[in-house]
């Protein structure tokens, strides 16, 4: 067999592969969007052109500083202050909150004393078995479904803590950075919890089971 | 020709082996482009961890992650079939072997990054299984390697789909109007 037919098959058959998948995906409930960048940390060029991405500068460490900035405007003293690195700044403009701050507005949101939000990047399984009490599903990748119900809380929330699994997890970055340069929502009040839902339960806070936050 | 040189040109000309290879290798491809259909998301995610493909355009990598798992299925349907199989088996020879590299590639970065024995590592590799230990898996590729590769450089055309309707056609016989 020439060497030009098995060319050939190899073509016909990534055509038709290629025309299956796309007619397969779109009729799929699960499918993904074509064009969406799932994985997008900070904004991208087109939105840097739009808009001006908040231009974060780490303040200096200070000897006397005790309570982080982020602590202070929500005037919430932690179980134990969190130190100068409890709340840093990546590099791609995310904040990043230890668990004592994490916790500490956990504690502020449960007493009803300030508008805090819990997104759970997770998946819906994850979420079932272990989550935040509180705490909203939001699966990063599953936005179009559970964004909407929970935006009008998000935009009147004066901070949202933005979780996954923790250790390696990427989704609660991606879904802060989309909230932040697809949604329109302050930089300053989205944080990421680093620690996630393993750190919370090593922690040995409480969680909950279920659909219902 | 040695006298086991022959029993194996015999066996071979019986279009069987190349069978049980055709039948085997298209049910693990189907088999791993199931859940990789059902579920394109987690796939796209598992190709993502490769770093092996640029983010930008988002489209790239989307279309690998809704075709390629078509490519596996009807790749594998041919080859059951037995219709453009030495062109299925030459594109899964290629991917049997960049998968391979790419796997290995990944779970060295995975050791020298974590302090645990190489066939100690363990990951969903997005081959639609589930996480699975690296050592098992190079060694389940390279199973799957050859058996692709004698499917593509086979000249037996026997017990395929359409040697069954010509085999049908002579036996019964067209029907003369």
């Amino acid at each position: 067999m020439k060497i030009k037919t098995v060319c050939v098959e190899i073509l016909g058959l990534c055509v038709v592969a290629g025309v299956c998948g796309v007619a397969a995906n779109a009729i799929n409930p699960d499918g993904i969007a074509l064009a969406k960048n799932y994985f997008k940390l900070g904004a991208s060029d087109e939105q840097k052109g739009e808009r001006t991405a908040p231009v974060r500068v780490e303040e200096p460490a200070s000897e006397t500083a005790e309570v982080s900035p982020a602590a202070d405007r929500n005037g919430q003293v932690c179980e134990n202050p969190p130190d100068k690195e409890c709340i840093r700044v990546d590099e791609n403009g995310l904040n990043l909150a230890c668990f004592d701050f994490v916790y500490s507005s956990w504690v502020a949101a449960q007493q009803g004393e300030a508008a805090i939000v819990f997104l759970d990047a997770r998946d819906e399984d994850g979420y079932v078995d272990d989550h935040v009490p509180g705490a909203v599903l939001v699966n990063h990748y599953r936005q179009a479904k559970y964004l909407p119900a929970v935006m009008p809380r998000l935009m009147n929330a004066e901070t949202i803590f933005v979780y996954c699994s923790g250790g390696d997890c990427e989704d609660s970055r991606f879904l802060a950075s989309s909230l932040i340069y697809d949604h329109g929502l302050s930089s300053d009040t989205v944080f990421v919890y680093e620690g996630g839902i393993e750190e919370w339960i090593a922690k040995g806070k409480p969680t909950r089971k279920g659909n219902e936050p | 020709m040695s006298a086991t040189g022959g029993i194996f040109r015999r066996a071979h000309d019986t279009g069987v082996p190349l069978l049980i290879a055709r039948l085997l290798f298209g049910a693990v491809m189907i088999s791993f482009a199931v859940p990789k259909i059902a579920a394109p998301l987690e796939f796209l995610k598992e190709i993502r961890n490769y770093h092996i493909m640029p983010e930008e355009p988002a489209i790239l990598m989307n279309m690998v992650a809704v075709s390629l798992p078509w490519v596996e299925f009807l790749g594998g349907v041919a080859l059951i079939l037995g219709v453009f199989r030495r062109g299925a088996a030459t594109l899964f020879t290629g991917l049997m072997i960049f998968f391979s590299v790419a796997l290995l590639y990944r779970s060295w970065g995975i050791y020298a990054a974590q302090d645990i024995a190489f066939c100690g590592i363990r990951f969903d590799c997005g081959c639609g299984h589930g996480p699975v230990f690296i050592c098992r898996k190079v060694l389940e590729n390279a199973g799957l390697t050859l058996l692709a590769i004698y499917a593509m450089i086979s000249r037996c055309t026997r017990l395929t789909i359409l040697s069954l309707w010509h085999w049908r056609r002579e036996t019964v016989g067209v029907p003369t109007s």
